[in-house]
């Protein structure tokens, strides 16, 4: 079972994905559209989300300890300056 | 007055039958016996004792002749037979051995539908030829006194070939088409039907595919909509707890939490192979501080996601600690 992990407006909730399917990028932003108006992110609805609300977050993948897939939608962060060579 | 006798179970009787596959084997004279079991029997001959309308498998037995069968005959390649009309049928060969491939044979047919192998026939020119041509990967085209059946049973060997080369499964049925095509061009031809099947079988599981990634994908969003808010709501741990679980989920070390205030927790924690301090929330884990340059967007992201931003940064090249 994967868990996808959204952050959204400062706080962060787990949804578990139960399908064993293969999600694409496009795929987990949709889902994270439907979690966030369900008011699944720390039970704060936002019926309103815009269905590109997330076309611009990262999708990023970890394994964790145990093996179990963890994907994490989050907005994409500037960072503060690139080192020199 | 009835006679006792007929209510007495009759005596068990042995008898010879064909069993072809399934529970049911075959007595001569067209009576059907069910066996008792038939897990792993091979299709064949076999002496059965029939006990009322079950038959228990005793041994294998001496084949019988097929004589009083409707006799066909073809050539044989690859467990199948080419027919005098150009097509494939599987034959049943009884536990006999393997005939050569494009050897010519009679086979007869059995009243359930069923192919059995009867006997070799002579081989001609033309099954000589064919078998040089087979070798070679050529076709038949020039080669005289070729029969429907031989250019049936050549294009199948053909193409069986082709596709174990190419680890590529065919059944006889596949090819059915394509039979006048790989007879008369040999290889080349099989090469061509393979492309398009595996092809269209590419198709076909990318089509099961998607079908069935719509249908997980509908019962997420549906399950996403019906998720009430209560279960969404965080759980009860302590702060210390939830930074734990937020940094090991995503593969992070906590090294140590503390409070700075009613509404600010420190936490040090270890990602990949570098320590890192960030000051949280210590319920939403909303971070206030990232302890990392993110040019004022710190309050974007929480505690569960900054290891992911971590990692772009360092990827990237990027990353600035800022507080130690």
């Amino acid at each position: 079972m994967a868990i996808l992990n959204i952050t959204y407006a400062g706080l962060s909730a787990d949804f578990p994905l139960e399908s064993g399917v293969n999600l694409t990028d496009g795929d987990v932003r949709r889902i994270a559209v439907e979690v966030v108006r369900a008011g699944c992110v720390r039970g704060a609805a936002f019926p309103s989300v815009a269905d590109s609300a997330f076309d611009h977050y990262v999708v990023d993948r970890f394994t964790g300890p145990s093996g179990e897939r963890r994907i994490y939608l989050r907005p994409k962060v500037p960072f503060g300056g690139r080192r020199s060579a | 007055m009835v006679d006792y006798r007929k209510f007495l179970k009759s005596e068990p009787e042995e008898v010879a039958v064909l069993f072809l596959g399934g529970l049911t084997a075959h007595a001569f004279g067209g009576r059907a016996l069910r066996l008792t079991s038939s897990v792993g029997l091979e299709p064949g001959w076999y002496r059965v004792r029939v006990r009322g309308r079950g038959a228990e498998l005793l041994a294998q037995a001496e084949p019988e002749s097929l004589e009083g069968l409707p006799g066909e005959t073809g050539h044989f390649a690859c467990g199948y037979v080419g027919m005098s009309r150009g097509r494939l049928e599987l034959l049943e060969r009884l536990g006999a051995p393997e005939p050569e491939a494009l050897a010519p044979l009679r086979a007869r047919r059995h009243p359930t539908g069923a192919l059995l192998l009867d006997e070799a026939l002579f081989e001609g020119e033309p099954e000589v030829l064919a078998r040089e041509a087979l070798e070679a990967g050529r076709g038949l085209s020039g080669v005289k006194g070729v029969t429907p059946s031989l250019r049936a049973a050549f294009a199948l060997a053909t193409a069986r070939a082709v596709a174990r080369e190419r680890g590529v499964s065919l059944s006889a049925a596949e090819l059915d088409k394509a039979i006048p095509r790989i007879a008369d061009d040999g290889r080349a031809a099989a090469h061509a039907l393979l492309d398009e099947l595996t092809l269209r079988r590419e198709e076909e599981r990318a089509r099961i595919a998607e079908r069935a990634r719509g249908e997980a994908l509908a019962a997420i969003y549906e399950r996403a909509r019906a998720t009430p808010r209560a279960r969404a709501q965080p759980p009860r741990l302590g702060p210390e707890e939830l930074a734990e679980r937020a940094l090991t989920a995503a593969g992070a070390l906590l090294l140590g939490a503390r409070r700075l205030g009613p509404d600010t927790l420190e936490v040090r924690y270890q990602f990949l192979g570098e320590r890192f301090t960030s000051v949280v929330h210590p319920q939403t884990l909303h971070v206030f501080d990232a302890g990392i340059c993110l040019a004022g967007a710190d309050e974007e992201v929480t505690l569960e996601s900054l290891p992911s931003v971590i990692r772009e940064a360092i990827e990237d090249g990027v990353l600035v600690i800022t507080r130690r």
